[in-house]
């Protein structure tokens, strides 16, 4: 009865949708406010009734209705609380649902916080969002609804897939379509700007926070799921370049070219169609992201429902929307063509298009790595695989020149840099990264984009570091306060430039993470009876006991292994080889130890008959600067949000 | 006088036992870290973009220890990699190889990067050319200069 109850409110949103559409056009054809006022209540309408809808599903979950298919599918007798909640999103047709609730959540948060002060925007503003729910809704409704009941009811459920049973896999998801539906907002505005005509600066203002929120969701989603294919999958690593990922990893690329590009039009009026360009784009990218995952058009790791209905019509959907937001840039391309004004070639505004086109490729790169194999395979019939080993090779040089530039950008000035100033900023970064790589090459480390990265990320990291400084000692002399209050200041005072520096200073952080814990990581696997140890650095392992354990839903074999440094004893480490009841699919749980900022990292993957254990060791040096670096970015993104309003905003 | 004797026995022998010095250390062999370097470069044909070290998949299991088999033969890694491919084609190995159409896969970022660079920088020399140079005031004093820069941080 609940899940009925569900599945009529999901209907009537789909219905209202329809209805939110209409009274968006009545309301630009009539100019009666009413009209929009009753689009806005369709939105907040569409709103309530998918939570409706999404509680239902939790509620089916929760009581373990065996008779709704999808729960049926997706959880088990024996699954935890925890994860009955989450497998709402464990499958296919209730992560739609869950990305087109976010979606209306946005929506009406949008028409709400901004029917004041974007009266003649709002009409267009429902418009395009309720279009986008109803594309959503449609395919729930009619192709992929999780509120289908099952016939005869079964005694027990398929289970959730093991794999997501995990805490990071309960917040991935949500995380990563808050950042995908994030960007629906600037999406939206920008195309209000181009149907209304108001090509001005006004509606990048007004999406500024969304498009730094979402970017910030989109960020914390991916680093999410790199931390669960850390620990979880077993192998040691935290990115495989796998379509999947790379479907996340498009959107974010871009989106951050948008990011940064929107600044050039907000202080120097500059390159309005660019932006649009940009910011279609980036949410195109979601959309497709979405599609790639979704349809199974690839299959990966991550992809585990495939159905070439759904598909199809995700792709004319997806087709139709990137087809009408194209269509209406170059219609109005005569009427946006701006006076572009640049004094010289060495100006902030030259280094923001030389980003912008290094993002572009990065995305461009990963966008023909995932797709070539599918077009060859359509094409020629050969088939190949696109791995880590291609991205490794071809993103490193791209990567080094975004990093080398981040360095660059934010000190040169608007519109023209003189050589005084350049060597004034740069001479003293441009020789911290020298000294660093003469240090590193000292102490024997040869690889060359180890020392590049290194170079980079010095030279960067110098630059913010004294920009900062200065401006601090400014703002202590001119307070005649202590430097750490003139730190303070100089950050209060400036907070939208100096919370993105931090953002940059966690950038630096993760890529030295990504560069010690790819480059210097030690692996080794050893067959290894009870009594025996193993080396790896500095460690030693020795296995003391195997012995068996039992969770809620899963039996396990697990290894303790003591774990020594000289003589001393570590800590005491246990991995695991799982088997999970319902499906029997067993899973390997690393165990993990963090020391001098990088972990030891163990698994087992197997234990034959007679007791003989495959134990995996790996040595990951300043791993958790990776993580680190990602709380970092975090910090300084909020920190931007959370300024306070300036007067001209 | 036997007891104290049994008891610094007993006590030697669990020193001993528990000591993690006397215990045995296995070690990767040569063999192992070849299987290991060699099986990273092939994709497990069941999975999905996994290689067949990485995969806990029973095929990967069974072509590690078909690698493993022939190194034990006496084969070169390269002799393994051209048994693989021929058996199974590019698909087996984790990056395509850089011959033919493939080279579009391998040369393409570096032609957009190279290409779009090179459009930009003559747009870009060109939007400053048809930019009106403007009225530049003498360069103000060093202190200025830095009161100067300091507002320009305030409103940038």
């Amino acid at each position: 009865m609940i899940i009925e109850i569900g599945h009529f409110s999901t209907i009537i949103a789909l219905v209202l949708s329809v209805f939110g559409m209409a009274s968006a056009a009545l309301a630009l054809k009539t100019r009666n406010p009413d009209w929009a006022r009753s689009g806005r209540m369709a939105v907040t309408l569409i709103f309530a009734l998918l939570g409706i809808g999404m509680l239902s599903l939790v509620y089916s979950f929760i009581v373990r209705d065996f008779s709704v298919l999808y729960v049926a599918n997706n959880s088990n007798s024996k699954l935890p609380f925890f994860y009955t909640v989450s497998a709402v999103w464990g499958g296919h047709e209730g992560s739609l649902l869950l990305w087109v609730f976010i979606l209306s959540v946005f929506s009406t948060l949008a028409v709400w916080l901004h029917w004041r002060t974007q009266p003649t925007i709002m009409p267009y503003l429902i418009g395009v969002e309720c279009a986008i729910i109803f594309g959503f809704l449609c395919l729930i409704v009619f192709l992929s609804s999780p509120f289908e009941r099952l016939l005869p009811v079964p005694l027990e459920g398929k289970d959730l897939n093991p794999l997501l049973q995990d805490p990071a896999m309960v917040m991935h998801p949500p995380m990563l379509y808050m950042g995908y539906v994030g960007f629906s907002i600037p999406f939206s505005f920008a195309m209000a700007a181009l149907f209304s005509g108001r090509l001005g600066e006004e509606w990048i203002k007004v999406t500024q926070r969304w498009t730094t929120f979402a970017w910030m969701c989109l960020t914390t989603g991916i680093l999410l799921g790199g931390y669960w294919a850390y620990y979880e999958l077993g192998w040691g690593g935290y990115w495989g370049w796998d379509p999947v990922e790379n479907a996340s990893f498009m959107p974010w690329l871009v989106g951050t070219a948008y990011l940064h590009s929107v600044l050039v039009q907000e202080k120097r009026k500059m390159f309005k169609v660019w932006n649009l360009f940009l910011i279609i784009v980036t949410f195109s990218l979601s959309l497709i992201g979405t599609f790639l995952v979704r349809s199974g058009v690839l299959t990966s790791v991550h992809s585990f429902a495939t159905d070439p209905e759904r598909g199809l019509y995700i792709l004319i959907f997806v087709g139709t929307i990137i087809g009408i937001a194209f269509a209406a840039l170059i219609l109005r391309s005569a009427k946006l063509k701006s006076q572009v004004e640049l004094d010289s070639l060495i100006s902030r505004e030259s280094i923001f298009l030389f980003n912008n086109l290094f993002f572009l490729v990065a995305a461009a790169t990963v966008f023909l790595g995932t797709l070539y194999p599918l077009i060859l395979e359509t094409l020629s019939g050969a088939k190949v695989t696109v791995g880590p080993p291609y991205y490794n090779a071809v993103f490193m040089p791209i990567a080094l020149g975004l990093l080398f530039l981040m360095g660059i950008g934010p000190y040169i000035p608007w519109r023209k840099a003189s050589v005084a100033n350049l060597k004034k900023s740069f001479s003293l970064p441009l020789l911290a990264g020298a000294i660093m790589v003469i240090v590193l090459a000292v102490t024997g480390i040869r690889n060359l984009y180890a020392l590049a990265g290194t170079y980079v990320v010095a030279f960067s990291g110098m630059a913010i570091v004294m920009d900062f400084g200065k401006i601090s000692q400014l703002y202590a002399q001119r307070n005649s306060s202590n430097i750490f209050k003139g730190c303070l200041a100089a950050f209060t005072a400036n907070q939208r430039r100096y919370a993105a520096m931090l953002t940059h200073i966690g950038v630096l952080v993760l890529v030295i993470g990504i560069i010690a814990s790819t480059i210097y990581q030690t692996e080794k696997v050893v067959s290894m009876k009870i009594g025996d140890e193993m080396a790896i650095g500095d460690y030693r392992m020795k296995l003391t006991n195997i012995h068996d354990v039992e969770g809620g839903n899963w039996k396990a074999e697990e290894g303790v292994f003591q774990v020594f440094e000289d003589e001393t004893l570590l800590t005491e480490l246990r991995p695991q080889k799982r088997i999970y009841n319902a499906t029997q699919t067993p899973t390997t749980e690393s165990a993990i130890y963090s020391i001098n900022m990088g972990h030891i990292f163990l698994t087992m993957p197997e234990v034959s008959p007679e007791g003989v254990a495959v134990a995996r060791g790996v040595l990951n040096p300043l791993i958790l600067w990776v993580w680190g670096g990602g709380i970092i970015m975090g910090l300084g993104v909020i920190l931007n949000i959370l300024r306070p309003r300036k007067r001209e905003e | 006088m036997f007891i104290p004797i049994r008891l610094a026995f007993l006590f030697l022998f669990v020193l001993a036992t528990s000591w993690p010095v006397f215990a045995e250390v296995q070690d990767e062999t040569l063999l192992d870290v070849q299987v290991r370097e060699i099986a990273k470069t092939l994709r497990c044909t069941v999975c999905q973009t996994e290689n067949i070290w990485e995969s806990g998949a029973p095929l990967a299991q069974q072509m590690r220890g078909v690698v493993r088999d022939r190194l034990k033969l006496g084969h070169s890694p390269e002799d393994i990699k051209e048994y693989f491919l021929s058996r199974y084609g590019d698909y087996i190995m984790m990056q395509p190889p850089a011959h033919g159409v493939n080279w579009l896969l391998w040369a393409g970022p570096f032609i957009l990067l190279l290409g779009g660079g090179l459009l930009l920088y003559k747009e870009v020399i060109g939007w400053v050319r048809r930019t009106p140079t403007p009225s530049t005031a003498p360069p103000p004093p060093l202190d200025e200069q830095a009161r100067q820069r300091l507002e320009r941080e305030l409103e940038s």
